[in-house]
């Protein structure tokens, strides 16, 4: 039962976190075929791209960035914490 | 712990551990609908060529990636314009030069107050953030500037549990976006009022 309790814990936990955090991660970088690729219409801008992992936040908004990040703070620690717990917990009881 | 009381602790965690934000223009500058025009010759009927424009873009605020996102908004908002879609970043180089400068300023502290109470009380607490920004458009030709003009807008986040079935059209990153959009076709349209994106006023 505490197995399944944990279970749930640290999947919400990680899934919670892991929505908020994500702004904080580099945006990946394009792949070296397309960094490659000649321009050939030199008209055009290329069209905004949505990244594939869209983030909570836009850099250019300094405090929403503060807040998202840090009200998903407690969230990751939580997830950390699951994670440790489910770890060390049967191995802690085997060793015992 | 009983059987039962599984479903009910499950619950009760989906309910502390969900939480949403949303983003809301505060609207200080109106919705911009304006629509480009098609050719350059609607720009500038008199003209035989489209005036070579270069552009330099600017993001003053606290995160370095504002820049690279600011760059990829104004790219984004001169494609749809039939001159400036040719315009290039430089230095002043070509006849007639853009700067654009974009300002960000947030109660960063208020924002880190509410969202740390926020995140410790699960959201049950809301958290808020204003980001008031400012777009300055110069256009010169040398060292003559042609046109100046300042718009401003804010941007107010909340997060708060209850705002986990918020649309995505209300998150945060997208109401940026589109107020920073709607600024910079405020620009364009006064640009394009001016007359002034003509070979004529570029030299």
């Amino acid at each position: 039962m505490r197995i399944i309790v944990a279970l749930t814990v640290a999947f919400l936990a990680s899934a919670c976190a892991a929505q908020k955090v994500r702004h904080h991660e580099p945006a990946p970088a394009a792949s070296p075929s397309a960094q490659a690729t000649p321009i050939t219409s030199p008209t055009l801008h290329p069209e905004p791209t949505t990244s594939p992992t869209p983030q909570a936040t836009s850099p250019m908004a300094g405090g929403s960035e503060m807040a998202t990040g840090l009200a998903g703070l407690p969230a990751a620690l939580i997830a950390i914490a699951a994670r440790v717990a489910l770890f060390f917990g049967p191995a802690a009881g085997a060793i015992r | 712990m009983r059987i039962t009381s599984v479903p009910r602790l499950i619950a009760a965690l989906s309910f502390l551990l969900a939480s949403g934000c949303m983003g809301v223009r505060v609207g200080a500058l109106p919705a911009c609908d304006y629509a480009p025009p098609q050719t350059a010759r609607d720009v500038a009927p008199a003209a035989e060529a489209s005036p070579v424009v270069d552009y330099r873009v600017r993001f003053v605020g606290s995160n370095r990636d504002g820049s690279a996102a600011f760059e990829e908004r104004v790219g984004g908002v001169f494609a749809r314009h039939p001159i400036l879609a040719a315009a290039r970043p430089g230095d002043g180089g070509a006849p007639l030069h853009l700067d654009l400068v974009l300002t960000n300023r947030s109660n960063r502290l208020v924002a880190g107050l509410t969202g740390l109470a926020s995140g410790l009380t699960f959201t049950l607490l809301p958290a808020y953030a204003r980001d008031d920004f400012e777009l300055t458009v110069e256009l010169r030709t040398g060292a003559d500037v042609l046109k100046r003009a300042e718009y401003r807008d804010a941007v107010v986040t909340v997060i708060h549990f209850t705002l986990v079935f918020a649309p995505r059209p209300s998150q945060p990153r997208a109401v940026v976006e589109e107020t920073v959009d709607n600024m910079l076709m405020h620009a364009l349209r006064d640009l394009d009022q001016s007359g002034l994106l003509t070979p004529a006023a570029g030299g």
